[in-house]
C-alpha cells in the first residue's frame, strides 16, 4: 500500500515541479519583458523626471502636515493678495480686480518669467478668495464700477493698493476710465505674456 | 472619512452588480463596485437639492450610508451570487503576476500622494468644477450663488462652470466628509480603473501580455498626470472603457445576457454625466448591438445617457440655475471644409503620435492593428477597430463644428478614451490571443479566462 502511495505521489511531485518550473519561467520573461519596456528612452525619461523627481520634493515638502503651507506651496502668491485684501478691506468696501493686460504692461517681469497674473481671471480669483473679497470686475457697468473702494495700480515696482478714499471723485473716475481701456484677460501661461510683450515692444500700441 | 466613503463606493456598486449578475474576478468585481458606487455617490449631492434637503457632512453621510443599505439588502438577496465572486479559486493570482501589482502600487502611490497632498491645479478645474463644488460645500446647495449672480454677471466666462457635473459633485460630496481639498476620489478611481484593466485583459490573453499593456498604461506621462490632477477626462475615459468593456462582453457571449448590456448603458450614462460630449459617441458605441430588434436595443441602451445629458444641460442648467453662456454653439461653416478637416486630422495625428504624451502606446497599437489587419480580417476585429476610428473621426467633427473644441485640449485630453480603446483593442486582439495560446501550449497551463 505504501509503495502505492508512493508510487501516486511521484507524478503529483513531478507536476508541482513542472508547474514551478513554469511559474519562474514566466516570471522571468515578465521581469525581462518589463525590463525592455522600462529602458524605452521616453519610459527612462518618464521614470527619472516624473518618478524621481517626486522622491525630491517629497523629501523637501513632504513634512508639511499643515494645510495652509500645503496650500501655500501652490498658491503663495494669491494667498498674500487675498490676505492683504481681506486684512485691510472693511465691511462694504469693494474691490476693484484689475484688468490682467494692464498689471502685464506696467508690473510683468519676463525673466524669470513667472505667472502673468492668473489670478485675475474672475472666477479663479473667485474660486481663491470665495466670500474673503467682495468684488467687482472691471466689465461691470459704470454704476458698479463706482462702488470700488480698492484696487492695485502698477508700475515697474510692483503692485500697490490703494484706497479710492485718498483720491477725488475726478482721479478716481481718470483711473477707472483708464483701466478700462485695456483687456481685462487673456494671458493663461508665461510665455503668451512674454510674446505680447516682445511684440508690444516692436509694434507700440497707439490710440 | 474618505476610507468609510470609499468603502461604501464598494458596498453601494457590489449590491447593483449583484442584482446584474456580473460576473469577475474577485479583484475586478470590486473594482467594478467601486466605480459604479463612485458613479452613484455623485447623484447624492443633486437628489439632496430636488428634496430641499441642505447639502452637509450629515445629509451627505446619511445618503451614502442609505445608498449602501439598499445594496447591502440587495446582496443579502443575492447572497449566494456574491459567495461564488469570493471564492478562493476566484481570487487566484499567479507568482509571475506579482510585478504587475508593484508596479501598480509603486506608481499608484506617487499618483496617490500628489493627489492627496496638493490642492487643485488645472485652470479648468479651478475656474468651473471646484469653483461650484466650493460655493455648494459653503452655501449648502447647489442653487449657489456662483450660478445666480456671480457667472451672469462676470467676464471673461468660458464654459467651464457649466461642465458635466460628475467631478464637481463628488468634490462636493468629499469637501463635505471633510477631505480638504475634496479629491482624493479620483486615486479611488485609479486605482480601481488600472486593476480593472488588467483583468478584463487577462480575461482574454495570458496575463504576460495583459500586465504589459497595463505597464505602457501606467507609463504614459501625459496619462499619468491626469492620475493626481482632477479633470473631466481621465474619469469619462475610464467610465467609457468600462461600458465598451461590458458591451464587448455581451456582443461575444453565446447565450447574451442583458446584465452586460445594462450596466455597459449604465456606465455609458456615468461617461456622459462626466463629459457632456460623450453623448455624441453614441453611434459608435451600437455597432456592437445586434441586428435583431436593433432599433429597439439602440434606444434602450441610449436612454440613460440621454436622460442624463438631457437632466443636466437642459433641465438643471437652464432651468434651475440660470446658464449664462450658451452651451455646444454649432459652427455651420462649410467653406474650405475639406482643406480645414484635412488640417484637423493632420493635427490629431501628430497628437495621436507624439510619444512625449503616450509613450510609445499608440505606435505599437498601430504596427499591432497593422499586422492583425494583415492576419485577422474578422467581423468582429472590424467592429472593434471602428470603434477607435469611430471616435477618432466624431472627434474631428467636433472640433470642426463645435465652437471652442480644439486639437491641443479638446482632442489632446479627448483622446483618453481613444487611447484607452486601443490598449482594448490590442488587449483583445486575435493577435495576442494567439500568442496567449502559444504562451499556453508552451507552459502547458490556462492562466485567463476567469
Amino acid at each position: 500500500m505504501e509503495n502505492s502511495g508512493l508510487s501516486q505521489q511521484a507524478p503529483k511531485a513531478r507536476h508541482f515541479s513542472t508547474r514551478f518550473r513554469n511559474t519562474l519561467l514566466l516570471l522571468l520573461v515578465n521581469l525581462a519583458g518589463i525590463a525592455v519596456i522600462f529602458v524605452l528612452p521616453q519610459h527612462t525619461s518618464f521614470l527619472k523626471y516624473k518618478v524621481q523627481g517626486f522622491y525630491a520634493i517629497k523629501a523637501h515638502v513632504g513634512g508639511n502636515s499643515d494645510s495652509l503651507a500645503r496650500y501655500n506651496l501652490v498658491y503663495a502668491k494669491e494667498t498674500a493678495i487675498i490676505h492683504l485684501l481681506d486684512s485691510i478691506l472693511k465691511d462694504g468696501d469693494v474691490f476693484l480686480l484689475p484688468p490682467q493686460y494692464y498689471l502685464v504692461e506696467k508690473a510683468y517681469r519676463t525673466s524669470p518669467a513667472t505667472d502673468p497674473y492668473t489670478w485675475t481671471y474672475p472666477s479663479k480669483f473667485k474660486n481663491l478668495a470665495m466670500n474673503k473679497v467682495n468684488f467687482v470686475e472691471i466689465t461691470y457697468p459704470d454704476s458698479l464700477l463706482r462702488k470700488a473702494t480698492h484696487t492695485f495700480l502698477a508700475d515697474k515696482k510692483g503692485l500697490h493698493l490703494i484706497s479710492f478714499a485718498d483720491y477725488s471723485s475726478a482721479q478716481k473716475e481718470a483711473i477707472i476710465s483708464k483701466l478700462k481701456t485695456y483687456q481685462p484677460f487673456g494671458f493663461f501661461i508665461p510665455q503668451t505674456a512674454v510674446d505680447y510683450l516682445k511684440q508690444k515692444k516692436k509694434n507700440p500700441w497707439k490710440p | 472619512m474618505e476610507a468609510l466613503a470609499m468603502l461604501l463606493h464598494i458596498i453601494t456598486g457590489a449590491g447593483l452588480l449583484s442584482i446584474f449578475g456580473i460576473r469577475r474576478h474577485f479583484v475586478a468585481f470590486v473594482s467594478l463596485a467601486f466605480l459604479l458606487g463612485t458613479g452613484l455617490a455623485s447623484f447624492v449631492p443633486l437628489l439632496l437639492e430636488l428634496a430641499h434637503i441642505r447639502i452637509d457632512r450629515f445629509s451627505v453621510l446619511v445618503s451614502l450610508l442609505i445608498l449602501a443599505m439598499g445594496s447591502v439588502v440587495a446582496g443579502i438577496r443575492n447572497r449566494s451570487f456574491l459567495a461564488e465572486i469570493a471564492t478562493i479559486a476566484n481570487l487566484k493570482i499567479s507568482l509571475h503576476e506579482i510585478p504587475f501589482f508593484l508596479i501598480t502600487a509603486w506608481l499608484w502611490y506617487i499618483s496617490l500622494w500628489k493627489c492627496y497632498f496638493y490642492p487643485n491645479i488645472p485652470f479648468d478645474t479651478l475656474v468651473g468644477p471646484e469653483l461650484i463644488a466650493k460655493a455648494t460645500f459653503f452655501e449648502g446647495t447647489l442653487r449657489n450663488s456662483i450660478y445666480t449672480d456671480f457667472l451672469t454677471h462676470s467676464y471673461p466666462l468660458s464654459n467651464q462652470p457649466y461642465y458635466a457635473p460628475f467631478i464637481m459633485l463628488m468634490q462636493v460630496v468629499y469637501l463635505c466628509l471633510g477631505s480638504l481639498y475634496g479629491k482624493v476620489w479620483l486615486s479611488g478611481m485609479v486605482l480601481a480603473f488600472f486593476l480593472y484593466f488588467y483583468f478584463e485583459l487577462r480575461h482574454y490573453i495570458h496575463p504576460l501580455l495583459a500586465g504589459w499593456l497595463l505597464t505602457l498604461l501606467w507609463l504614459m506621462p501625459e496619462l499619468y498626470a491626469y492620475t493626481y490632477l482632477v479633470q473631466t477626462d481621465y474619469p469619462n475615459a475610464i467610465f467609457l472603457f468600462v461600458a465598451f468593456a461590458c458591451l464587448y462582453r455581451y456582443y461575444l457571449a453565446y447565450a447574451p445576457t442583458q446584465a452586460e448590456f445594462w450596466v455597459s448603458s449604465l456606465f455609458f450614462g456615468l461617461a456622459c454625466w462626466t463629459r457632456t460630449e460623450t453623448v455624441l459617441f453614441l453611434p459608435v458605441v451600437l455597432l456592437f448591438l445586434p441586428k435583431q430588434r436593433f432599433i429597439a436595443k439602440a434606444v434602450l441602451y441610449g436612454i440613460i445617457p440621454v436622460v442624463l445629458f438631457v437632466a443636466w444641460n437642459y433641465i438643471f442648467l437652464g432651468i434651475i440655475v440660470p446658464k449664462a453662456i450658451p452651451l455646444g454653439k454649432i459652427n455651420l461653416d462649410f467653406s474650405h471644409y475639406f482643406s480645414r478637416g484635412w488640417a484637423i486630422m493632420v493635427g490629431t495625428h501628430k497628437i495621436m503620435f507624439d510619444t512625449v504624451y503616450w509613450g510609445y502606446s499608440f505606435i505599437l497599437f498601430f504596427i499591432l492593428l497593422l499586422v492583425n489587419i494583415c492576419l485577422y480580417r474578422t467581423k468582429t476585429e472590424l467592429i472593434k477597430l471602428s470603434w477607435v476610428m469611430g471616435m477618432h473621426i466624431i472627434f474631428m467633427l467636433i472640433v470642426l463644428h463645435i465652437e471652442g473644441a480644439n486639437i491641443p485640449f479638446t482632442f489632446r485630453r479627448g483622446f483618453f478614451k481613444i487611447i484607452f480603446l486601443t490598449l482594448f483593442y490590442a488587449g483583445t486582439s486575435q493577435l495576442l490571443i494567439n500568442c496567449s495560446k502559444w504562451i499556453e501550449n508552451m507552459l502547458g497551463s490556462r492562466h485567463f479566462n476567469h
